[in-house]
This record gives C-alpha cells, structure tokens and sequence, in this order.
C-alpha cells in the first residue's frame, strides 16, 4: 500500500509539477520563476552586492512587506525606460551596475568646498 | 556469517534517517537554509529559489525536459521529496564484513499556503514516522509548532556523523558513538519564536518527547551569514537544555564555516553534559574543492571522546568523498573512511561508501 502511495505521489509531482505561477511580478518580463530567480541571483544581487534578504521577506518572497523591494521594483520601471532610449540611440542596454557598482546606493560625486 | 550479515543489514533498514541538511549550500549561498528550503530549519522541499539553485548551480548538466520543473502542483500546494540509500563495504573487519545496501533517508513532504500561515507535512516511510508544522509569519518573524526535530547545530545529512549521532551498531566497545541525533528518534511536539533579522537566523523553543517520552527540553539556535575579507562566511551556535531534570542533557555548540571561491569549509563542535559520563565532546570538520558544476572531492576529519574523564575512548574518522551531481534532482557520492581509537585498538581496514540521493 504505501508503494502505491509513493509511487502516485512521485507520479503526480512529476505530471503535475510543472505548473508554476508567478505571484506579484508586476513589472519583470518573465514568464517562468527560474527565470525570475536567475535574475534576482545573477544580475540584481550581484550589481547591488546584496543578498536575498536585503529587499524579500524570507518567509515570502512574493510579499512587498520590505520598502527595499518597493524601491527596488521603481528602479526596475527606471531602468527599462532607459533601456527604451538606449535601443533608439543603438547602445547597450544598462543594469544596476551602471550606477551601483555593487553597492546597496551608489556613489556620489564630491561635495564642492 | 551470512546470517550476521542479514541481522545487520534488517538492523538498519529500520534506521534510515529524516530530513536534514547539506549546509555548505548555505554557506555558498550566503544566506540561511531558507533561502532554498521551505523548512525554516532546513532540509526536505526546495522553494522555488532552492528549486532554481538545483537546477542551474548544481547539476554538471541540465536536459531540456527538466529545465522548466518547478515541483509546484497549484498554487498553494507543492510536493517533493529525498530519497538516500547508501551501500557499505568494509574491506576488512568484522560489520559489516559484505556489501550492505540500506535506505538512509527517506521523506515526502507537502506545503499547504494560506496568506500568512503555511503548513508542512512529512512522511517518512522507512521510519516510520509522521511530522507537521504550521508557521504563521508576521514580517520577518514567526512563530510554528507542531511535530518535528529540534533545530541543532549544522543538521548534517550525514547521520554517521559523531556531531549527530555516529554509528548506531558500535563496534568500538564504547557506549555510544556520537551526539544523541540518532535516526531511531521519532518527530516531537515542539513550539518554536523566530526572526530573520538581516543576514541572522534567531530561533526559540521548547520540544517534548525527542530524546525519551519523558524528556522536555529548551533550545535556542542563532546564525550569521556574512563575509571575512575576501571570504564568504557562516557562523552560529546552539544550546539544548533536558528541563525536566537537574541531571538532564545539556548540549552546546559552535559552527561555522568559510568560503571562497570553489573551496569551502565547514565545521562544528559539541560539548555535551550528561550523554555518558560527565563531559562529552564531539567535532567535525569537512573542506571541500568543486572542481567544476556537479563535481566536489572533499575531506573530513570527525571527532568523538565519549567521555572526557578517559583518554583511551576517544575515536578519529578521516573520510575521503567525491560528490557527483550529474543531473538535477540526483546526487551521488563515493567516500572512503578509516577510523582510529585512542589507546583500542583501531578496526582494521576502511569503509568504502557510495549515496545515491534522489531528491524532487
């Protein structure tokens, strides 16, 4: 009896485990979430030398309970309208590291004396 | 001799172990189990960014066919598992004496989401044994309860570590082989407080029934992740208190570990109170090398002394493994270990050891 069980379950998980809806993407043009974890780990991460826990609630990552996630989804919105402007003028698309640098805020120039 | 053989072998058909964890994808990751597990504690059913790290930052290779599982069933419900067997073959010596092939763990598990709260159920078909927890997370904290194992120190997959449990059939004449963890302890009651703070893990709690039906116990577990220089590090430490008795169990200890680039490593201590006689200690300490995605060679050096009140108890396991994750979702190791006792007489020969872990 219990190999049935096991062997319906893995057959279920196996048949039914593809179906994977996104929960409060609201501006990222994917589709799938590896996509979105691919992302998050080797571009936002990364160009803003943080972890996970800098803008997600551990608990639930969909949740926008962190400000940082907030911010984080405006400068999205920011950066792909400047991508819009970048593909006009034919040049490179820009990320985060473009002002960042690896950094959680990015630099700013010297104060004047 | 054959007959011994067998003896053994139903021996530890019944001790295939529950969920626990692989830290150093922690420690590479930088961030605690949850990161990629749905249990807070770690081990058993990957989130989705566990599933994803799976996928893309483990196996040597990806077919098509698995690229875009998610393991996700509906929304609110998600199913998965681990499957371990490992086989046994000593070269010389007396357990066992052939080759032995035995489930080491086994679990299913499925999560239930409902705004706020979310429930896990484990089943653990080789034990048996049943587990539940239910969470209700209010921004970074939360409080669970339910039937399970107390968070303790790194909650290695290893349950022949001296830092869980060692070996359950002894066959260094001493009176036991490692920290209380043994496989053989069913889920208990538990009621735990938590809180995520920044790079930290903070968790709170009292369990009843663990180590014995009468044993009632406190524990406390604190993690950070964070960097040292050039390296990425973990660094934590647990306390366990028996509260039911003056003269109960009373466990501390310390982990941590190190990571740069492909070479990581990571270890524990324990000092217990109470296990056998006065004051027990026990240590692990593994270094691992990824050659390249899906292959690692590692080193381990286990430490047991039973009692600290004698010098000739004490036993050393050195271990050798390679770990070859050829595709998502399977994992296979190879190890080769030999063990020396302090003052015994050291068994002869070593262990040769293959892990097939199937996980979904």
């Amino acid at each position: 009896m219990k190999k049935i069980i096991i062997i319906v379950c893995i057959f279920f998980s196996v048949a039914l485990g593809q179906k994977s809806e996104l929960k409060n993407v609201k501006v990222l043009p994917f589709t799938e979430k590896r996509e979105v974890v691919k992302y998050m780990k080797s571009v936002v991460a990364k160009e803003l030398g943080v972890k996970c826990s800098f803008c997600h609630n551990m608990t639930d990552y969909a949740s926008d309970e962190k400000d940082h996630k907030k911010v984080a989804r405006e400068m999205m919105v920011m950066t792909m309208n400047a991508n819009k402007t970048m593909k006009n003028l034919n040049f490179h698309d820009i990320s985060c590291w473009v002002c960042h640098r690896g950094n959680k805020h990015p630099d700013h120039p010297p104060k004047k004396k | 001799m054959l007959l011994s053989f067998y003896r053994f072998l139903l021996f530890i058909i019944f001790l295939s172990s529950g969920l626990w964890a692989i830290p150093r994808y922690a420690l590479e990751s930088g961030s605690s189990c949850i990161l990629c597990h749905v249990n807070l504690s770690g081990s058993g059913l990957r989130n989705d960014y566990g599933i994803a790290y799976g996928l893309d930052d483990l196996a040597a290779k990806v077919p098509p066919r698995l690229s875009s599982y998610s393991g996700i069933i509906r929304n609110h419900i998600q199913f998965g598992g681990d499957i371990r067997i490992q086989s046994v073959l000593r070269t010389k010596g007396e357990v066992p004496n052939s080759l032995a092939i035995f489930p080491m763990q086994g679990n299913f598990q499925m999560k239930f989401d409902l705004e706020k709260i979310s429930a896990l159920v484990e089943w653990e078909p080789f034990q048996p044994d049943m587990g539940v927890q239910m969470r209700y997370n209010r921004k970074d904290n939360y409080i669970r309860g339910g039937v399970s194992t107390p968070p303790f120190g790194l909650r290695l997959a290893d349950h022949t570590v001296f830092t869980r449990g060692g070996n359950i059939k002894l066959v260094n004449g001493n009176h036991r082989e490692g920290m209380p963890f043994l496989p053989t302890l069913k889920n208990a009651p538990f009621v735990e407080l938590g809180r995520f703070h920044g790079d930290a893990h903070l968790s709170l709690g009292m369990t009843k029934g663990y180590f014995s039906s009468i044993s009632e116990s406190i524990y406390f577990r604190a993690e950070h992740f964070g960097s040292l220089g050039i390296m990425g590090r973990m660094i934590g430490v647990s306390y366990l208190k028996q509260t039911h008795s003056p003269d109960g169990l009373q466990m501390m200890n310390l982990f941590g570990g190190l990571n740069q680039g492909n070479l990581s490593w990571m270890g524990e201590i324990t000092v217990a109170e109470n296990l056998v006689f006065g004051r027990s200690i026990a240590s692990y300490s593994e270094f691992t090398w990824k050659i390249k995605q899906g292959w690692n060679v590692s080193g381990r050096i286990d430490f047991f002394d039973e009692s600290m009140k004698y010098t000739e108890d004490a036993i050393r396991r050195t271990t050798f493994g390679l770990n070859y994750v050829p595709l998502p979702l399977v994992d296979i190791k190879f190890q080769i270990r030999s063990s020396h006792i302090s003052g015994g007489k050291s068994p002869e020969g070593v262990e040769v050891l293959s892990q097939l872990h199937v996980w979904f």
